[in-house]
């Protein structure tokens, strides 16, 4: 086996172990991950609940883009049901399938990451800012950390798309998809919880 | 030996039973109508579930990649 091969090789396929190191390493760091949120979340409860009125009265004239993120949404929703679809297609080894699911999940992953983007900057220029008392820390804290993994997220779909081009995975060796699908599906899933805590509840 | 028993287990049947007042586990949730304690309540149980949920999730993933190799095998 050459050395590239290697990147996208399924070593449990072959000598019977019941599950590849790399998956087993990626539902640990998905733990950790889930833990991770749950601090912040945890934190955001203590102070919602712990406020009578939310936003607080200092922040009372922040207006947080309910609808666009509403949208913004459904898109990364529907990065999770491409990346779903490159999983399929690359299982029955259709692999020009597979670039294009890839890609366009990279897309709606970007589009999602550049409205956030675009949203944060209308905020800081109306004044909300990270150091604007309880509610635009927990905002950003939040919402930022979330938006960081949804970048690496992109970063991997697009370093699992340049291997697809090459042509490094098949039918029976694709562990590279499956682990960065795995990585993709948590970023997707986490985000409505954020979305009605922060921006609706 | 036995005495001993009894004794431990009339000491326990006292502890529990007899002892017993109601009291708040949570120091910072004496006052149940303060919304701060309110958060802090609702933020201890969310965190105190997750840890089962984390391992029941990556538990569950180990199970179903364990039970998709075994099928493969058997194919």
């Amino acid at each position: 086996m050459s050395e590239s091969e290697h990147a996208t090789y399924d070593q449990s396929a072959d000598v019977g172990q019941p599950t590849s190191n790399a998956r087993l390493a990626i539902l640990i760091v998905l733990g950790a991950e889930i833990m991770f949120f749950a601090g912040l979340i945890g934190t955001f409860l203590v102070f919602r609940l712990g406020s009578v009125t939310w936003p607080p009265p200092t922040q009372a004239d922040v207006r947080l883009p309910i609808g666009i993120t509403g949208i913004n949404t459904i898109v990364l929703l529907l990065s999770g049901y491409t990346m779903i679809r490159a999983l399929r297609t690359v299982r029955r080894g259709l692999q020009n399938q597979l670039r294009i699911w890839l890609l366009v999940t990279g897309v709606l992953g970007a589009i999602f990451l550049i409205v956030q983007g675009t949203e944060w900057v209308r905020l800081v220029h109306h004044g909300f800012t990270l150091s604007s008392g309880v509610y635009g820390s927990i905002f950003y804290v939040l919402i930022g950390c979330h938006a960081l993994h949804a970048l690496l997220a992109v970063v991997w779909v697009l370093g699992v798309l340049a291997k697809a081009v090459a042509g490094r995975f098949s039918a029976d060796q694709h562990l590279g998809v499956e682990i960065c699908a795995i990585y993709w599906t948590f970023v997707v899933v986490l985000w409505p919880i954020l979305y009605v805590l922060v921006y609706l509840v | 030996m036995r005495r001993y028993l009894s004794l431990m287990s009339g000491v326990t049947a006292y502890a529990l039973f007899v002892i017993p007042t109601v009291v708040q586990a949570c120091p910072s949730c004496k006052l149940d109508d303060d919304p701060i304690a309110q958060g802090f309540k609702w933020s201890i149980l969310f965190l105190m579930a997750m840890p089962y949920i984390v391992f029941s999730l990556v538990g569950g993933g180990i199970f179903f990649s364990i039970k998709r190799v075994k099928q493969r095998y058997n194919q």
